[in-house]
């Protein structure tokens, strides 16, 4: 497989990320992280060490946040949330060590108890090769309005 | 007394006193506005109110935006150091001078017509002076400030009153576990991060009520409790099948509304053990032995994590690692801060580590947060059945004692620091009604 990412290839990417968490197909959307992949909510600030995140998973991180919706008593998915992104303003460049940087804008919608949030944001997708399929090394999901007051966040997006 | 009542609307025809009874409170003082605009009145107009951390205004010239009631504040820090508790309220019309959440500024200029202030709140310059006449004095017309400001350990507190009790005298008893939780800090200072911001459906004292609440442990958060993290010191070898310990640790009114869990005595050394062997850890614990010797260190690590939950009448927990802040926005909606320490000096692997154990619990986004405040959303919606008028506080008053302090104690899971916190808020809305 080449190492560079077309356009539509990387929409593809995108689009398969966003519909296994839209279908709830968690388990799934674990494996498109690469071991060391880190999933990432930034809130006030743009240094992971100092400032504090809305969600900094590690892989062992975010697979306790994934177990937590097996559960009977995650009362905070209790129903649960129902999400539909929707993703434009793709963009593809090479990071400085030759990765494929996915770029896109995306608006989360999550509906749970006859409220529907909206959360637009936009996404970093850093890639790499893992055993000739792309995995994510990072999902930054930049929101465009970071540092406000939310009440249920508890599920991926 | 468990029988549902007429549920005519309370506040019409009976007084707080009848309201908050010794071991329940009525369900309209949750949900009724008018009752959210009394306590604005008889507690966030009189009491000491928190407002921010030295750390968040460093240096001269630094200030931070804030609320009070629902009442816009400015907190700014002075030439000369001094800090400064400004009404957001231009004299002239009315304008907040200042939108920024927090920045550094010598001056604040008024949108509206120009008018400049400085940073202690002087006013130096009216625009187009001729049209006020002589003996307008524009000293007259500086941003107001609050009537009194205190500090303590470094948590800045405004009070909206002129008189009162003094800030150390509404601390009280709480003052020393302040100490104990802050000595956490292994060079003994240490800064506010920036915080983990929630809001929820439901009034702020469900999340007052909550946060020295050792009952709801093991129910709330069973699911995060199965996950069995390894970050989790203080619940090292519990049996999350049981009941989580909690009824072997204290719940002690500590005089003021305020209040505490303290689970010292359930963990013995378990917190110590698991605070060395975390990243940095043993590095962090030495130089915490070598400032406090290995008693307080010990004691003030097991109050700076998990052991002791501390709450600060009226919206002010201490818990964790972090200084939470309760912000009432209406009777149904709250927004709260959850600010984690950072502490000078101490190794940058385990400040990391403590930054992550933060995120992962606290947080819209946290394991434990959430589950909370689904909780808070469900009883807003529960206590709208008027018939159904009592919210029930009677946990462990059988065996209710006093310390030698003369607090009174019960174990962890029982409500002795729901009776302070309402025992407190009846005192101060009669003195108002």
């Amino acid at each position: 497989m080449s190492l560079e990412l077309s356009q539509a290839e990387a929409e593809d990417f995108l689009i398969h990320d966003a519909l296994l968490l839209d279908e709830r197909r968690f388990d799934e959307w674990l494996e498109l992280f690469a071991d060391n992949g880190i999933y990432w909510i930034p809130s006030a600030g743009d240094d992971p060490d100092n400032d504090t995140s809305i969600v900094y998973d590690n892989d062992e991180v975010r697979r306790m946040r994934i177990r937590r919706f097996e559960s009977r008593h995650n009362w905070s998915q209790d129903p649960p949330s129902r999400t539909l992104h929707t993703i434009s303003n793709v963009r593809v460049e090479m990071s400085e060590t030759g990765e494929p940087v996915v770029y896109s804008s995306q608006v989360i919608f999550a509906a749970r108890v006859n409220h529907t949030s909206i959360l637009p944001a936009r996404c970093v997708h850093r890639l790499e090769q893992v055993n000739g399929s792309w995995k994510i090394a990072l999902r930054k999901v930049q929101l465009l309005d970071p540092f406000q007051f939310m009440e249920n966040l508890s599920f991926p997006i | 007394m468990g029988a549902a009542g007429s549920g005519s609307s309370a506040l019409d025809d009976r007084p707080p006193s009848e309201l908050v009874l010794d071991d329940r409170v009525h369900r309209s003082l949750y949900t009724d506005p008018r009752v959210f605009e009394l306590e604005a009145q008889a507690i966030f107009e009189r009491t000491w109110v928190y407002v921010g951390h030295e750390s968040e205004l460093p240096h001269p010239g630094d200030y931070k935006t804030a609320e009070i009631a629902n009442q816009p504040i400015i907190v700014s820090r002075d030439e000369l150091g001094e800090l400064h508790v400004l009404y957001n309220r231009c004299p002239h019309r009315g304008t907040t001078v200042c939108e920024e959440e927090r920045g550094t500024a010598n001056f604040f200029r008024c949108p509206y017509h120009g008018w400049t202030f400085k940073n202690t709140g002087k006013i130096t310059g009216v625009t187009l002076p001729d049209g006020y006449p002589d003996g307008f004095d524009i000293n007259d017309y500086g941003l107001s400030p609050v009537a009194r400001v205190d500090m303590y350990r470094g948590l800045i507190f405004a009070s909206l009153a002129p008189e009162g009790p003094s800030l150390d005298e509404h601390l009280g008893r709480a003052r020393e576990y302040i100490d104990l939780k802050l000595d956490a800090a292994p060079e003994g200072r240490y800064e506010l991060r920036s915080p983990s911001r929630c809001y929820v459906g439901g009034n702020w004292k469900l999340q007052m009520e909550n946060s020295v609440d050792g009952y709801h442990g093991t129910f709330v958060h069973q699911s995060f409790l199965n996950l069995q993290p390894r970050n989790l010191g203080s619940n090292q070898g519990v049996d999350v099948g049981r009941d989580y310990g909690a009824e072997q640790g204290l719940s002690v009114d500590l005089g003021g509304g305020h209040s505490m869990l303290d689970n010292r005595s359930r963990l013995g050394t378990i917190v110590t053990e698991f605070t060395k062997n975390r990243p940095g850890g043993a590095q962090y614990w030495e130089m915490l032995v070598a400032r406090l010797g290995p008693e307080r260190a010990q004691a003030a690590v097991e109050a700076g994590t998990d052991a002791i939950n501390l709450e600060i009448f009226p919206n002010l927990v201490l818990i964790a690692n972090q200084v939470r802040l309760v912000r009432p926005c209406a009777v149904d909606r709250t927004e709260i801060e959850l600010y984690p320490l950072g502490f000078a000096g101490a190794p940058p692997e385990f400040e990391k580590d403590q930054l992550r154990v933060h995120e992962m619990r606290y947080g819209s986004a946290g394991f434990v947060g959430p589950d909370d405040l689904e909780v808070f959303r469900r009883v807003q919606r529960g206590l709208q059945a008027k018939a159904v008028e009592w919210v029930l506080f009677e946990r462990g008053m059988h065996r209710t004692e006093k310390d030698h302090h003369g607090a009174l104690v019960a174990c962890s899971a029982d409500e002795v620091p729901q009776r302070a916190f309402w025992r407190e808020w009846k005192r101060l809305v009669e003195l108002c009604v």
